[in-house]
Formats: C-alpha cells, structure tokens, sequence
C-alpha cells in the first residue's frame, strides 16, 4: 500500500511537472511562434510539395532556410526549439510524463520537425543536446496503458 | 450510574473527540478547494484581446514527413 502511494505521489508529479510546461507553452506565447512559422511554411505548400515529388530533401533544406531569414520567423523557431531541448529531456529521463507530453505538447513539436526539422538538424552541433528536445517530444508515441507502473513506460527511442 | 455532571462532561468529551477529525477534514478540503479570483488584488489577469483563430493551433497544408517518401529527419528522435 505504501509502495503504491509512492508511486502514485511520484507519477502524480511528473504529470504535475508536464503540465508546468504546458502552462509555460501557453503564457510565453509559444503558440504564437508555432503558428507564425506554420503560416509561413502553408505559404511555400506548392513548393514544398514539389521538392517531396522530386524526393529533394536538400531542396527543402534550402526553402527552410529562406523562410528563417525572416528574423521574426527565426526568433521564433529559436524559442520553440529552446522550449523543447527542456522539455524533451525531462520526459526522456523520466521526469516528465510521457503520456502528458503527448497530450499537451506533441501537436506542436511534430509541426515544427515536419516544417522545419531539416533546418534544426542543419544547426545541430556533434556535442550539443540543442534542437534534440523537440525529436524526442516528436517522436514520442499514444498513451500508454500503464499507469501507474513505472517500471513498463515505454521508450522514447 | 453517574453523576449529572459527571455525565454531562464525559459526553462534552465524546463530542469534542468526534468532532475534532470531522472539522479537521473539512478544514483540509478548505484549503484545497480552488481559490476564488482576486477582486482587486492587482494579480488578476486581464482578459485576452487575442481571437480565437489567432490563438488556435494552425497545422501545416503539406506535411513532408507524411509524405510517399518522407525526409530524412523525420525519423530522428
């Protein structure tokens, strides 16, 4: 019983923790950011659809990076991308809940990977966690049955 | 058999003794119920002057990691 009322206090808290960052997401304005870059890249659609014809990853490349010299659209892919290098890592490590993650937060991550994520691996450093929060968060799956059992979490890999 | 004011003081302790968890719990649900909004606190959040299409999540038209052949990076994690 009192193991039981251990780990319900601990999966308690990451849900709690999550939901912090959800509650962080909304006052930073983020979904302002997420939808500034969304409308940028919608304008570039035919575009966009070509280069994934011609199989032209380095041509999307190429229009990503067009569509981020814009500084507003930069500044604004900066802060999602920061926002989710703290975020990824907490549910990675177990110190966020997964299930809640994806609940709250993977909508929007899987947006910007879609969009952008060739132009957030073009910026990756070999020895630097930057830009990875948002493939974690991206690559998370549906909510598990498993709660409260730690130990059954799924993988985030 | 006892004494009326015996009885009287014997019972005045079983009331209390009983009637110490019940206010105790109702003071702990006091303190967990939601606080009511401050009138005039300061702290009070203005309302939004943002629009609901504004605020609502967009979604991008053509997703490229949904594509035949998505890019690479799609399936980093």
């Amino acid at each position: 019983m009192a193991l039981y009322g251990y780990l319900s206090a601990q999966q308690s808290s990451r849900v709690d923790r999550t939901f912090e960052f959800y509650k962080d997401f909304r006052a930073a304005d983020l979904q302002d950011d997420v939808n500034l870059l969304v409308e940028k890249f919608n304008g570039k659609a035919d575009e966009v659809s070509k280069f994934l014809a011609n199989n032209d990853e380095a041509g999307l490349t190429e229009l990503e990076k067009t569509l981020l010299q814009d500084a507003k659209a930069n500044a604004a892919l900066s802060r999602v991308v920061v926002f989710y290098d703290a975020v990824g890592p907490c549910v990675a490590h177990s110190l966020c809940d997964a299930d809640a993650t994806v609940a709250l937060l993977k909508f929007q991550a899987q947006q910007m990977v879609s969009a952008y994520g060739a132009y957030v691996v073009s910026q990756q450093q070999p020895q630097s966690p930057f830009g990875s929060g948002i493939f974690i968060v991206n690559g998370l799956t549906a909510p598990a049955k498993s709660w409260p059992w730690p130990w059954s979490a799924r993988s985030t890999n | 058999m006892c004494s009326l004011g015996r009885c009287i003081l014997q019972l005045s302790v079983a009331a209390a003794l009983l009637a110490a968890p019940v206010l105790w719990t109702a003071q702990a649900h006091a303190q967990d119920a939601p606080k009511p909004a401050q009138q005039n606190g300061g702290t009070q959040q203005a309302p939004s002057t943002k629009s609901l299409s504004n605020t609502a999540p967009k979604a991008i038209l053509v997703d490229p990691c949904k594509a035949k052949n998505p890019p690479s990076y799609c399936g980093k994690h």
